[in-house]
């Protein structure tokens, strides 16, 4: 921005003149202004110097000036104005026309410190690299190191070396390369340090091996844990946990048996539960309970579960004195026993027939028991108790 | 109910030859020393629980011991409840 500052200076000087003891305006902080401008000013030597002369100068004139005023305080109008266009006729004189200095004037602005930063840094570094490598002209590593010092300054100062595409692919591959390398030296020293340690295995099996009884067999378990090559699955003896003792495997309809017989009927009932399907109404359960025999079956029939006793006559409900022949006394308590005991059974309708033989022989393996005592008492003579004690014979 | 429950088991188990040491110990036919035997038998060989006269039948619902009507299995109450409502076939208010 261009300012005219001689007018400005001009024009203050001479409002001092005119208000110079009324106004009573202090000289020095004008002198402040003009030399600020000044300062931030980056014009010619010349004219700044010129300029602080004619500050003085002004500063001295203005002492004199107010020396003058005093003086021609006394004097009439007129003349004042007639001595002060002849002082202004001289200040414009003096004063260099039309001088125009620029000034930069630092008006606010976002300003990005990082470009300020980076472009004051290469400009800095990058003319010293420029530098360097101008110092080793005519050899062909010129250029090479001019790249290389470049991408160390760039990579310091920015984090971002410069690789051209060819350079970029190179140190890809550079380092897929090492990595693979990486890997392959570690993998080499892995086999033999495994390899090592079969040799090891190896020669304290043989050193122990050789000991008879235990010792050897102890080593054995030890040392001829790892074996290099394959791993052998099925050689080992089984341990036989599902297995019988004559080698069948343990089963339950669902699966293999564990030895908690709680969880075993647990898990019988589960899987049950999920073949089993649920009534899906009131019929299908009825359908159910009567198949369990919970429910009776309709129409009712006092007779349902005696179905085989249809086929048995009356007589043989009846007429059980067949039953007593073999070996029951003909005449005797006992006889007069065993006769009311058969005609309570003909009278009983709820017993079967194996129950009501049951029954009667029942009595006769009693009375053997007790024959001593019926002896005794003379309820049974000797032929008697013999035919008593005698067995059946087992009639087809 | 539970007891009553183990008396009917006693009963299934031991019931048959009871009846019998019993028919022995009633009959006045066979000698008195037969008798006394087998009246002993009862008492020592069998448990009190295998007479069926222990056993009580009591309601179905509530278990309660006494004023079951037999055919039904319940006990009165429950058993004017269900036929008040309607639930016991040919059940019907007396009228006469």
């Amino acid at each position: 921005m261009k300012v005219q500052i001689s007018y400005n200076l001009f024009q203050r000087s001479v409002l001092l003149k005119y208000k110079g003891s009324s106004c009573g305006f202090h000289q020095s902080t004008i002198l402040r202004t003009d030399s600020e401008g000044k300062q931030n000013s980056k014009g010619k030597e010349n004219s700044t110097g010129s300029q602080r002369d004619k500050v003085s100068a002004a500063k001295t004139k203005s002492k004199t000036d107010r020396a003058n005023i005093k003086k021609e305080a006394a004097v009439p109008h007129s003349a004042k104005l007639e001595a002060a266009q002849k002082r202004l006729q001289a200040l414009l004189k003096e004063f260099p026309q039309e001088e125009t200095i620029e000034t930069k004037i630092n008006l606010v602005r976002p300003k990005s410190k990082l470009q300020k930063k980076k472009a004051d840094k290469i400009s800095a570094i990058e003319a010293a690299a420029k530098g360097v490598a101008d110092v080793l002209k005519g050899s062909n590593e010129k250029d090479a190191v001019k790249q290389e010092l470049l991408a160390r300054v760039q990579v310091a100062e920015r984090g971002l070396p410069a690789y051209d595409k060819e350079e970029l692919l190179g140190a890809i591959t550079g380092l897929k390369a090492r990595v693979r390398q990486e890997e392959e030296n570690k993998r080499k020293a892995e086999e033999a340090i495994k390899a090592k340690e079969v040799e090891k295995a190896a020669a304290v099996k043989q050193k122990f091996g050789e000991k008879k009884g235990d010792e050897g067999k102890k080593f054995e378990r030890r040392a001829g844990a790892y074996q290099a090559g394959k791993t052998r699955l099925f050689e080992a003896e089984p341990l036989g946990i599902f297995i019988d003792s004559q080698g069948k495997p343990i089963l339950t309809p669902s699966g293999l048996k564990s030895g908690m017989a709680t969880w075993d009927a647990a898990k019988e009932r589960a899987l049950q539960m999920c073949v089993l399907s649920l009534p899906a109404n009131g019929f299908e359960e009825m359908i159910q309970w009567t198949e369990q025999g919970k429910l009776w079956k309709f129409p009712i029939d006092n007779e349902y579960g005696l179905e085989e006793e249809h086929n048995v006559g009356f007589h043989e409900h009846i007429f059980l004195e067949p039953h007593l022949e073999p070996w029951c006394p003909k005449s005797g308590p006992v006889r007069h026993f065993m006769e009311l005991v058969c005609v309570g059974l003909s009278k009983n309708p709820w017993l079967t027939i194996e129950e009501k033989k049951r029954h009667i022989l029942w009595f006769k393996d009693y009375f053997t028991e007790k024959i001593d005592l019926l002896k005794e008492t003379h309820a049974v003579d000797e032929a008697a108790a013999d035919q008593l004690t005698k067995p059946l014979e087992i009639e087809q | 109910m539970i007891k009553d429950n183990k008396r009917r088991q006693c009963v299934k188990n031991h019931f048959e030859e009871r009846i019998r040491h019993l028919a022995v110990k009633k009959a006045t036919v066979l000698p008195p020393e037969l008798q006394a035997v087998a009246a002993k038998e009862v008492e020592e060989k069998f448990p009190r629980d295998a007479s069926y006269i222990r056993v009580v039948n009591r309601c179905s619902v509530t278990s309660r011991p006494r004023g079951t009507v037999e055919r039904y299995r319940l006990s009165r109450i429950v058993w004017r409840h269900l036929a008040d409502y309607n639930k016991l076939s040919s059940v019907q208010k007396a009228i006469w």
